[in-house]
């Protein structure tokens, strides 16, 4: 009953891709490709639902490569509580997105509509396929299949520039960390011959932990790369190029967690090296701060929520860094929500005013009324406010980061919270409340729009308040502090939110100046840190160096060579090739001249026969001695 | 179902060759008679490959559908044909790229029947090389399989230019470097050097056994000393290895893939190159295994040379074919990678890989050629936008270039892991790290040309104003692509279809060089 439910979740979106995928026609329909796509997505959310009500534990296996001499790899499904709500929360997304799009993407021609809804089967199917899978190797599969459905889905319009050079940056960026991932996953079946984690959560603890620690630390480094942590996280805020819907269900809500996903799932392995859980918390609370302060000086909608997507997987993966696995988790569930919220959000602004600067919005509270309460609802989400989903899942990291006596990561994501905070409330009274009249003529979107949206501002308004549920169907017993702690991160976001709106609301200091006095930061900031430098730097100079390097010694030095020996066979053939005239006369002079040669030859200039044989009586060293002596022999004789 | 003695191996085999007996008394202008015929012959050798693949006893191992007739006693020769486990899957990859093939040059327009002709015999002597239980069978059907290269290419070819630099600068001009008769020419040439040693090889076997015969499995039952052993297994190793592509006697077929017309270039880097790495695994490792031993770390270190020297090669090209043509030479670095490992896993994706190569190449080749017909050009930089007026086209690109990188769900991915499995578990487990990192390097340029191609604004090339010729495929260009596309796709999700009889042929062939 229970592997019924899964394969119902898992099936319908693959056999919506397939179908949508081979025929053409229906493809190109655009109501049933777009039809099949989401009653698919549908049927997969009923049964997810389903699935959380029923709280089973699936495990589901068959063989996948066959091995007689070192065991079989399999291929099939496991889930957890933490996979239950995975599924739950991608299914949701999936389909607020699905439905949203309708609207959004219609003025696409039918052939480009119904590929947009085929790549989001496909990324449907892998998504949940990679929540519920059994091995590591099948999770790797999933996570690399859902990076393709990113790389397609940004480069969406791939007649555009930006989008094709965005969409083949996220493929490398993502790729590069998978490098680190394949090889710690080959390094984990090395030692222990199973990709299932079942097996590997019971062999684990007989490794040594060095090399447990090296196979994670390798493995974390693909989860940073997917989970776009510092440094590899540059590839995020270019994503935006692709279609907002996209960006609200893959790069904010869904595909981008996965990293969080993964630490979470192998916790088991984690939690045997510490020294990697605090790399973890380490690499978590430096990219929400940098997420957070790249996103302050932004001036794209889109980019800044990015920056803010990076900033909040931070907080992920530091409350997961720091064991607090179901934390991160609960904070993945409410950041789904209300992130997917902001970016659909900000999705109905750019269709109104085909613009994604802010300074380009302004007065949209009158024009968008309903837009505008629902990403105010996004904002006091994300900014943590009280009874917003985020304060929940925010509060609770950061107290449990102080409990647990990370002092620093804990004032470094309070100072966060700070940021978030106020980069939020400088969108917000920017676009909704500022005086600039926009150049279009903003409306409200349609219905199709705004239902996806209201239901994810419910969800983003209701989801934290089942906390104590939610850590019961995880298995994880939460305490509750009454302390000024507390009430600690609240008060800090309410400053946020205060400093925002004396800056840009009231314009009581101007931003410019700030920005002025702190300028080294800034200049900081203005350059991305220089990483986008330095990887072009790398790939420009390094990559193409080597490139060069061997192309050019292929072809000129080893090829070369080839030819150059080939080359002298040639010239040295082509010069003996000149005896052959083909006249008579210049053969003749040969047969002369051989004669000659052979009579001069028979006429004992050199050695004949019998003096090679003729036995010398004298000693070697005497070379000269017999020469004279014959020739006296001779004269005696001749005498 | 066919009774037990009906020579199904023969029928692959020779089907090509009667087929182009049928062609050659055909008159030129029957257009459809001509491809209609190759359809119906290269479909008997599909359908008689399938037929081994399922009647195969699984149970049982070992070569099956055994053919045997002494030919020439005092000298022990015999023909001799059997298949196992690893012959069937590459039987299997031949008779797809040939369907293909036939499908791909079906608008050939200029002697189209010689070129099938050619091509048949060719393939002839593929499936003979694959089937062949006597060495001496083998070496016929090798030659043959070289040979009708050269007349391929050289008429039905296309030049590119190369510049001529560097040290070697007046050679390199004066040899006509990039000229279709100079790729046929150095290929062919090549070939035939490595051929010789084979030869001595084989005829070293012969003499050295002292049993007087030719025969595979009379051979098998022989151990040579080690010294010996190791001088011929180098011999074998510089003799296939040049038509697997090794490093550094590889750069034959960067040119001659690059000259060679479609059908041929899908044929050669598809399945010829294969024969050179079945050659080393079934002649080299299966006769000597000793020697595989020895040489197991050299083959391995070669092959980790190629992985990544092919790939920035790959990289630094800007004519389409010759990054297909160097991508080959990466991965075929990853084929003799994984049989260097000489484990389980790593020869199962090593010969996972060859098959999985052969398809994919196939398909680029094939893709390679169709935009070379609607453009005409190969230089990628002239390039852009091309997704717009040939959507088809660039999907199917799209699918040939992400199983080259090593995605999922698509069968480049189950062999390179196979292969990477295999290479940690060797004696020599740093091999993993620059193979893992080799792949990474096919994703920046396999994408990178991808992208060039086919998006971005559209770009003029340079000697047309208009797009209009810049059509997607049309009615049977269609057929090669979706095929070989189907096939990656089908192996990728459920590769154990194939690797359940790999793993009998290669646990057969371990068994002989652990014990």
């Amino acid at each position: 009953m229970n592997s019924i439910l899964l394969f119902l979740v898992l099936i319908p979106p693959f056999v919506s891709f397939a179908l949508n995928g081979l025929i053409p026609s229906l493809r190109k329909s655009k109501k049933g490709a777009a039809g099949l796509s989401i009653f698919s997505i549908f049927v997969s959310t009923l049964a997810s639902v389903l699935l959380l009500v029923e709280k089973p534990e699936v495990e589901f296996l068959f063989e996948w490569i066959p091995s007689k001499t070192l065991s079989p790899i399999h291929f099939g499904f496991f889930l957890d509580p933490f996979a239950v709500v995975m599924l739950f929360v991608v299914a949701v997304v999936a389909l607020m997105v699905q439905v949203y799009s309708l609207g959004y993407m219609s003025e696409e021609t039918p052939s480009s509509f119904g590929r947009y809804y085929t790549f989001h089967s496909l990324f449907a199917f892998s998504m949940l396929g990679f929540v519920a899978s059994s091995s590591l190797l099948q999770i790797y599969i999933f996570w690399e299949l859902v990076g393709l459905c990113s790389y397609l889905l940004i480069g969406f319009w791939y007649h555009r520039p930006e989008a094709a050079r965005a969409a083949i940056k996220a493929f490398w960026v993502t790729r590069f960390g998978d490098v680190g991932f394949a090889i710690g996953m080959v390094l984990l079946w090395g030692a222990t011959g199973t990709f299932l984690l079942s097996e590997l959560f019971v062999k684990a603890p007989e490794l040594s932990n060095a090399y447990l620690s090296l196979c994670l630390l390798l493995i974390f480094f693909g989860a940073m790369g997917k989970s776009a942590q510092f440094p590899l996280h540059v590839w995020l805020p270019d994503a935006m190029e692709g279609p907002t819907p996209v960006s609200a269900l893959i790069h904010a809500a869904t595909m981008v967690v996965a990293g969080v996903y993964l630490v979470v799932r192998l916790f088991p392995l984690f939690q045997f090296t510490p020294e990697i859980l605090s790399f973890v918390m380490w690499i978590g609370s430096i990219t929400a701060l940098i997420g957070a302060s790249l996103a302050l000086i932004q001036e794209d909608i889109k980019r800044i929520l990015a920056y803010s997507t990076v900033s909040q997987i931070g907080y992920m993966m530091a409350a997961a860094g720091a064991g607090g696995k179901a934390l991160g988790l609960f904070h993945l569930f409410t950041h789904a929500f209300f992130k997917a919220l902001l970016f659909l959000a900000a999705g109905s602004i750019i269709h109104a005013l085909r613009t994604n600067n802010i300074w380009e919005m302004g007065k949209l509270a009158k024009k968008m009324p309903q837009t505008t309460i629902l990403f105010l609802t996004g904002a006091l989400a994300l900014s943590g406010i009280f009874p917003f989903s985020g304060y929940f899942s925010k509060d609770e990291i950061l107290i449990w980061m102080h409990n647990q006596g990370f002092t620093v990561p804990f004032f470094i994501l309070l100072f966060t919270a700070f940021l978030t905070a106020f980069y939020m409330f400088r969108v917000f009274f920017v676009v909704f409340m500022g005086d600039k009249e926009a150049k279009e003529h903003g409306h409200e979107s349609p219905w199709v729009m705004t239902l996806p949206m209201w239901i994810l501002g419910l969800l983003s308004l209701g989801a934290g308040f089942p906390k104590e549920t939610f850590f019961k169907f995880l298995e994880y017993d939460s305490e509750s502090y009454h302390s000024y702690l507390a009430y600690l991160p609240l008060t800090v976001s309410i400053f946020g939110i205060g400093t925002a709106w004396l800056f840009y609301h009231k314009k009581y200091f101007k931003p410019s100046r700030i920005a002025e006095t702190l300028s080294p930061i800034t200049h900081v900031l203005v350059k991305k840190l220089w990483l986008d430098d330095i990887y072009l730097w790398v790939y420009r100079r390094v990559l193409n160096g080597i490139s060069f390097l061997c192309g050019w010694f292929d072809r000129y030095i080893v090829d070369g060579l080839v030819n150059a020996i080939s080359w002298s066979i040639r010239q040295t053939s082509r010069g003996l090739r000149e005896i052959q005239t083909g006249r008579i006369q210049d053969y003749l002079y040969g047969i002369i001249a051989a004669i000659i040669l052979f009579i001069w030859l028979t006429l004992g200039v050199l050695p004949t026969r019998d003096r090679i044989n003729e036995k010398i009586e004298n000693p070697v060293d005497y070379i000269q001695a017999p020469l004279i002596k014959d020739s006296k022999r001779d004269k005696n004789k001749h005498d | 179902m066919i009774s037990e003695t009906f020579p199904v191996l023969s029928l692959i085999t020779l089907s090509p060759f009667f087929g182009a007996i049928i062609l050659l008394l055909q008159p030129e202008r029957w257009y459809l008679g001509i491809r209609v015929t190759a359809l119906f012959s290269s479909l008997i050798s599909f359908l008689g490959s399938l037929y081994v693949l399922v009647y195969y006893d699984r149970t049982l191992g070992g070569f099956q559908f055994i053919e045997y007739i002494p030919i020439v006693h005092s000298l022990g020769i015999s023909y001799h044909f059997g298949a196992d486990g690893i012959s069937l899957v590459l039987i299997l990859l031949t008779s797809f790229i040939l369907i293909a093939g036939v499908f791909a040059s079906w608008t050939i327009s200029f002697r189209s029947k010689e070129f099938y002709v050619l091509l048949f015999l060719l393939v002839t002597g593929v499936f003979g090389v694959f089937v062949s239980l006597d060495l001496f069978l083998f070496f016929l059907f090798y030659e043959l399989a070289v040979l009708p290269m050269y007349l391929l290419i050289g008429i039905w070819g296309s030049s590119t230019r190369i510049v001529p630099s560097g040290p070697f600068a007046t050679a390199i001009k004066e040899m006509g470097v990039g000229s279709k008769e100079y790729g046929a020419m150095k290929l062919t040439l090549y070939l035939l050097f490595g051929s010789a040693f084979i030869l001595v090889g084989f005829l070293g076997l012969y003499s050295f056994s002292g049993l007087k015969t030719f025969d595979y499995l009379a051979l098998e039952t022989v151990s040579l000393t080690p010294s010996l052993q190791n001088w011929l297994f180098l011999l074998f190793y510089l003799g296939f290895g040049s038509l697997a592509g090794i490093w550094p006697i590889h750069t034959w077929s960067p040119d001659g893939h690059a000259a060679a017309p479609t059908a041929t270039s899908m044929m050669h880097a598809g399945v010829l190159m294969k024969l050179g790495a079945y050659g080393i695994i079934r002649v080299g490792m299966g006769l000597l295994p000793e020697a595989a031993h020895t040489f197991a770390p050299v083959i391995g270190t070669i092959a980790v040379i190629n992985i990544v020297y092919g790939a920035f090669g790959a990289m630094w090209q800007r004519d389409l074919k010759y990054v297909v043509a160097y991508s080959s030479v990466s991965h075929m670095g990853i084929v003799m990678l994984g049989a260097a490992t000489l484990n389980e896993m790593g020869l199962n994706g090593a010969i996972l890989q060859m098959f999985s190569h052969g398809i994919m190449t196939g398909l680029l080749f094939a893709l390679v050629g169709l935009i070379y017909e609607k453009a005409h050009s190969r230089e990628i930089l002239r390039m852009g936008g091309f997704a717009k007026r040939m959507p088809g086209i660039a999907t199917f690109f799209a699918i040939g270039t992400l199983t080259s990188l090593g995605l999922p769900g698509l069968s480049g991915f189950v062999a390179e892991v196979l292969v990477f499995l295999g290479a940690w578990k060797s004696s020599y487990s740093w091999w993993l790290i620059p193979a893992v990192f080799g792949a990474f390097i096919t994703a920046v340029y396999v994408l990178r040309v991808l992208k060039w191609i086919f998006f971005g604004p559209e770009k003029k090339i340079y000697h047309k104003e208009d797009f209009s010729e810049l059509k997607d495929a049309i009615g049977v260009e269609w057929i090669a692509l979706a095929i070989l596309s189907a096939i990656l796709i089908g192996v990728g999700l459920y590769p154990k279809l194939l690797l359940d009889l790999i793993d009998i042929g290669v646990v057969e062939l371990l068994q002989k060089i652990l014990t």
